[in-house]
């Protein structure tokens, strides 16, 4: 009996000692239960501080779990693109609003993505906090993703092998964040050739470094959907949303950054 | 038989204590059992909620005049023609008080053949 058990002993001693619960979400960091009519309004105060900055096209981003429970240097779990639009709505009116340009994992499948439009009170649904940061663009970047989005690059350059993970410097595995880069160096360069789009990463894009133990990321990529470690060499980089942010910075692509909190807005 | 087992447990264990919660690119709407219809039905909300059909991207080309690029590629190549800076992309937009979702309440599912 005594053997038996020390494994499984041994196990928890690791997770915790690794952190192995800190990434993706767990039990302990379930979501809490948010006020809906809160998670409306907040959808609501985001797109209207886009539209008064003019923004036509920005990247968006959520979190999707407990800020503390994120690797160091990722501050937001889910980013998209939205794009100013004008909506038909079911009962034949038409509304102008932003339409989000998503790469969602299957329901059901963590191995694998598609991609799905939806509208801000959609993207906040089931957040951990209503916070968010936003990224606009330059005008001329803010075109060229509004020309890519209606050219359809978004589903041609979907790769629905997904990986939280995925390293942004080759197309094996992809995830939401390198998605949205995919779009904006596609947009950027004019081009949806793959090879063309993860040549200018290489170039010019500073990936963030992915700081979870390697035994975590083992035992995570042997046992859970959604996590593969094959397309990394030692050290392990993905896309964040910050380091789109800085990567727009360091070429003058951006006219601002911003992070929008519901406490703060409400009482602003 | 001791191996099996011991593999069992350490299977339910990383899959239910570590990576096994929502992941990052859920698609929480669709997950949820609560529906946005249900905050615009509430007394306390007073928010309009619709579904949306299609959404057409909008650009703003050369002055003010918001174009749409819903009638193809030729639209936007003139529109792209026309000038290839945007202009007045400092201006507010104007965003409809509804609030619009992709969820369809059940009537109109019905009417979807």
């Amino acid at each position: 009996m005594k053997t038996f058990y020390q494994p499984v002993i041994a196990l928890f001693i690791l997770m915790t000692a690794f952190g192995f619960d800190a990434f993706a979400g767990s039990q302990q960091n379930a979501p809490p239960k948010l006020v809906k009519e809160n998670i409306v309004e907040f959808a609501k105060q985001v797109e209207r501080f886009a539209a008064t900055k003019g923004a036509r096209a920005f990247i968006i981003s959520r979190l999707g779990q407990a800020p503390d429970s994120l690797p160091k240097g990722i501050e937001f779990t889910h980013t998209a693109i939205a794009i100013y639009s004008n909506i038909t709505l079911d009962n034949g009116e038409t509304a102008k609003g932003y339409a989000i340009y998503n790469l969602y994992q299957k329901p059901g499948n963590a191995d694998r993505s598609e991609i799905v439009i939806d509208y801000p009170v959609d993207f906040f649904w089931g957040v951990h906090e209503l916070k968010t940061g936003i990224i606009i663009p330059s005008d001329e970047l803010q075109f060229k993703l509004i020309e890519a989005i209606q050219k359809g690059n978004h589903e041609k350059l979907h790769n629905p092998k997904y990986s939280l993970i995925a390293n942004p410097n080759n197309n094996k595995f992809q995830n939401c964040t390198e998605h949205t880069l995919n779009m904006i160096n596609s947009a950027i360069y004019n081009t949806t050739d793959m090879k063309a789009i993860k040549s200018a990463t290489k170039q010019f894009f500073t990936p963030q470094r992915v700081n979870i133990s390697p035994i975590k990321l083992a035992l995570g990529g042997l046992f859970v959907d959604g996590i593969k470690t094959s397309d990394h060499g030692r050290k392990k980089y993905t896309t964040t949303f910050t380091s789109i942010a800085e990567y727009l910075k360091t070429y003058d692509l951006q006219k601002g950054m911003h992070i929008l909190d519901y406490q703060q807005m409400k009482s602003s | 038989m001791k191996n099996l087992k011991l593999s069992v447990i350490l299977v339910s264990l990383l899959s239910h204590s570590a990576f096994a919660a929502s992941g990052p690119s859920d698609n929480a709407s669709k997950a949820s059992e609560h529906s946005v219809y249900a905050v615009g039905h509430s007394a306390a909300s007073g928010a309009q909620v619709a579904s949306a059909v299609v959404a057409v991207p909008l650009l703003v080309v050369g002055s003010a005049a918001a174009v749409s690029v819903a009638a193809g590629n030729e639209l936007l190549d003139s529109a792209s023609k026309a000038s290839r800076k945007p202009k007045h992309c400092n201006d507010p937009l104007e965003v409809s008080d509804i609030t619009i979702t992709v969820t369809r309440n059940p009537a109109d599912q019905m009417k979807q053949k």
